[in-house]
C-alpha cells in the first residue's frame, strides 16, 4: 500500500491535479471568506463589465492596491462600451471580512461581469459547491448501488445475475442525456434549489451505477469460486456478509479507479442540465447555469469573459480524468511498470 | 451408541455430465462418529472425500446433487434443514478446517477479524467481546501470542501458524464436530506432527468429533480411531484402524498400504 501511494506521488501530472483539485474544492468550501461578492449581489448599471485589474500605480506613484472606476458609454450600435475613468479611484480593503473588496460604490471584476452586474469569479466560486460536490455525492450513491447490484449478481448467478444484468442493460441502452431529461421531466418543477440540487444527484446515480455493476459483477463470478468464499460459508457467514466483506473488498482497485474516472461525467452532467435551464436555478450559481448566459454568439463576442466557467470545468474534469487514470496505474498490477 | 453423526446411503451425483447421463459422486456411503472419536476418511484424488466433507455442510458445487441418504447430527436431520438452519449449523455445529490455509484466509483481513466475524455470526455479542473470543480461540490451538496472530495477515504467517489459526477459526464458535480436509497435505513433517498433536490435544480437552479427510495413511493411523477408505465414490473398507493396518480387506487399501511403504 505504501509502494503505492508512493508511486502514486510519483506521476507529477496526477500530483498537479490533485493540487488543482484541492484548491478548487478549498476555494468552494471557503466561498464566503475568498469571493470578493456574494453569489447574488447584483449591480445592474455594471452589466457585462469587462474584467478589471487592480493597480498599483497610478499617476507614476507606487500607491496601495486600487482600481479605477468605469463610465459606460455607447457605440453606435447601442452596445455597451466600458471606459476606465483614471480620475476616479476606489481603494482594494482587505478582510472586511471578505479576504478583499473594494470600497463602495465601486467593484472589482477580476473575471468580469455578468448580465446582471455580479462578479463572475464570486459566482465561479460559489458555484463550485454545486458543481464539484453533485459528482462526489452522486459517485457515492451510485457506487454503492453499483457496487451491490453487481456483487449480488455476480456472487448468486444464474436467474438473479439474468434479472439484475438485462435491468441494467435497459438503463445503459437508452441514450444517456434523453433519459437524464425524462427523469428530469418527471421531478416536480416547484422544488427548490436544495431539492433540485439532489434530484439531479439522484437522477445522475441512478442512469450511472449500470455501468459500474457489469463490470463489478464480472469479477464478483471469478471471486466467489476462492476458497475463502467456501470458507466464510463453512463458518456460516450470510451470503451478504460474504458479498460485501469478502467479495467487493477485492474489487477496490478496479472500482476506486472507475470512481475517478466517472466522477467528471457527474460534472458534465450537471452542466449539461443547467445550461438548458433544468438543473440549478437562477440566481443561485453552478458552472452551467453560468454557461446559459454564454448560448447567444452576440454575448459571446462582447463578453467573451461569460466563458470563464467553461475553463472551470474543463480543468476539473480534466484533473479528475488525470487522477483516475494515474490511481489505475498504480493499482493494475497487470500494467508493466518501468522503474 | 451415542452417534454424533450418522450418515446412511448418501448418494451425490453430477446430473449433467455430458452424454452419459447423471454421474455418481458418492454412492451409498454410510457411516458414523461418535462423540470425541476421529474417523478418518481415506482415498486418493477424485475419490469424492471432499464432496463428501462439503455434503455434510450442505455446501455441494452448484453442479452436484444430493441423490439419496441421510445425515443425521446430534439427533438432527440435515438434509431436510432451511437455508437459515444450515448457516446457524454451519461454524457453531460442524466446522471445516482447509487443506491450504493460506488461500482460505481472506487476504485482505486480518485473521483476528475474520474469527471476530465469524463469532459475531453466530452470537450476538459485542465485538470486544467477539474479539476476545477470537483471541482464546488462537490460544486453545496452541499458538503463544494470539495478539500478534490476530493482527497479522494470511500471507505473513508461516504454513504450521496459518494452520493452526485456521483450525482456530474453525473452533472459535466451538463446534462438536470438525472436518479437516488434508489438514497437513501443505506442511513439512515436523509442522505436520505438530498439527496431529494438536488434534489429539482438542479431543481430549474439548471432547471434540474429528473427521480427518486425506490421501495419507500415515495420518490416518497417527490419529483415527476408524477409517473409511473410499474409492470413486464407494467405501471400499471401513472399520478400526488398527485392523485395516495389519489385515486389509480390499485390494485397493492394499495398494495405499504398498505405496506408502
Amino acid at each position: 500500500m505504501k509502494k503505492m501511494t508512493g508511486l502514486f506521488f510519483k506521476n507529477k501530472w496526477a500530483l498537479a491535479a490533485l493540487w488543482a483539485l484541492g484548491v478548487l474544492y478549498a476555494g468552494a468550501l471557503l466561498a464566503d471568506f475568498v469571493a470578493p461578492y456574494s453569489f447574488k449581489d447584483e449591480a445592474r448599471d455594471l452589466s457585462y463589465c469587462p474584467p478589471t485589474a487592480i493597480q498599483v500605480v497610478h499617476d507614476g506613484k507606487l500607491r496601495s492596491p486600487f482600481v479605477y472606476g468605469r463610465k459606460l458609454t455607447f457605440n453606435e450600435y447601442r452596445q455597451r462600451i466600458y471606459v476606465t475613468d483614471q480620475t476616479v479611484l476606489y481603494a482594494v480593503k482587505f478582510f472586511t471580512p471578505r479576504l478583499f473588496t473594494v470600497e463602495a460604490p465601486g467593484r472589482v471584476y477580476l473575471l468580469g461581469a455578468d448580465s446582471r452586474g455580479r462578479d463572475i469569479l464570486s459566482r465561479i466560486i460559489y458555484g463550485a459547491r454545486v458543481s464539484l460536490t453533485i459528482g462526489l455525492i452522486g459517485v457515492l450513491i451510485s457506487f454503492a448501488l453499483g457496487l451491490l447490484v453487481g456483487g449480488i449478481a455476480g456472487y448468486y448467478g444464474g436467474r438473479v445475475d439474468n434479472v439484475l444484468m438485462r435491468l441494467c442493460e435497459v438503463l445503459m441502452m437508452a441514450p444517456g442525456f434523453y433519459l437524464l431529461l425524462a427523469l428530469r421531466a418527471a421531478v416536480p418543477d416547484n422544488f427548490n434549489s436544495v431539492q433540485v440540487y439532489f434530484s439531479i444527484v439522484i437522477i445522475l446515480s441512478v442512469i450511472g451505477w449500470a455501468g459500474l455493476a457489469r463490470v463489478v459483477r464480472g469479477m464478483c463470478l471469478s471471486l466467489r469460486e476462492r476458497d475463502y468464499v467456501l470458507a466464510a460459508k463453512t463458518f456460516g457467514l450470510s451470503d451478504l456478509q460474504i458479498i460485501v466483506r469478502h467479495i467487493l473488498p477485492h474489487t477496490v482497485s478496479y472500482s476506486i479507479a472507475a470512481v475517478m474516472l466517472s466522477i467528471p461525467g457527474y460534472i458534465l452532467g450537471e452542466s449539461a442540465l443547467s445550461l438548458i435551464g433544468l438543473g440549478i436555478q437562477d440566481p443561485y450559481a453552478s458552472w452551467g447555469n453560468m454557461l446559459s448566459d454564454a448560448m447567444s454568439i452576440v454575448r459571446i463576442k462582447f463578453a467573451p469573459w461569460i466563458l470563464w466557467p467553461a475553463f472551470f470545468i474543463f480543468v476539473s474534469v480534466v484533473c479528475f480524468n488525470v487522477i483516475g487514470d494515474a490511481l489505475r496505474d498504480v493499482l493494475d498490477p497487470m500494467i508493466k511498470r518501468d522503474t | 451408541m451415542n452417534n454424533l453423526l450418522e450418515v446412511q446411503g448418501l448418494s451425490v451425483s453430477l446430473p449433467q455430465s455430458g452424454v452419459a447421463g447423471a454421474r455418481s459422486v458418492l454412492s451409498n456411503v454410510s457411516f458414523a462418529v461418535s462423540r470425541g472419536a476421529v474417523l478418518g476418511i481415506v482415498g486418493g484424488s477424485g475419490s469424492g472425500k471432499t464432496t463428501l466433507g462439503l455434503a455434510l455442510l450442505g455446501l455441494l458445487p452448484s453442479v452436484m446433487v444430493l441423490a439419496g441418504g441421510q445425515v443425521i447430527f446430534d439427533g438432527r436431520e440435515l438434509t431436510k434443514l432451511s437455508p437459515e438452519e444450515w448457516r446457524a449449523l454451519r461454524g457453531a455445529g460442524i466446522s471445516m478446517a482447509f487443506q491450504e490455509p493460506m488461500s482460505a484466509f481472506d487476504p485482505v483481513m486480518t485473521i483476528g477479524a475474520q474469527i471476530q466475524e465469524t463469532v459475531l455470526a453466530h452470537e450476538k455479542i459485542s465485538s470486544a467481546a467477539a474479539r476476545e473470543r477470537a483471541l482464546e480461540a488462537l490460544r486453545l490451538s496452541g499458538l503463544a501470542d494470539p495478539v500478534r496472530i490476530a493482527a497479522a495477515y494470511a500471507f505473513e504467517l508461516s504454513g504450521g501458524l496459518r494452520q493452526r489459526a485456521m483450525i482456530a477459526q474453525a473452533l472459535a464458535c466451538r463446534p462438536a464436530l470438525l472436518i479437516a480436509d488434508e489438514p497437513t497435505s501443505s506442511l513439512d513433517v515436523n509442522t505436520q506432527e505438530k498439527i496431529l498433536e494438536l488434534f489429539q490435544e482438542l479431543r481430549r480437552s474439548l471432547g471434540l468429533s474429528i473427521i480427518i479427510i486425506t490421501h495419507d495413511l500415515g495420518v490416518v493411523r497417527r490419529t483415527a480411531d476408524e477409517v473409511v477408505v473410499l474409492c470413486r465414490g464407494v467405501v471400499v473398507e471401513q472399520g478400526k484402524v488398527a485392523q485395516m493396518m495389519s489385515a486389509p480387506r480390499a485390494d485397493y487399501t492394499r495398494l495405499l498400504l504398498e505405496a506408502e511403504g
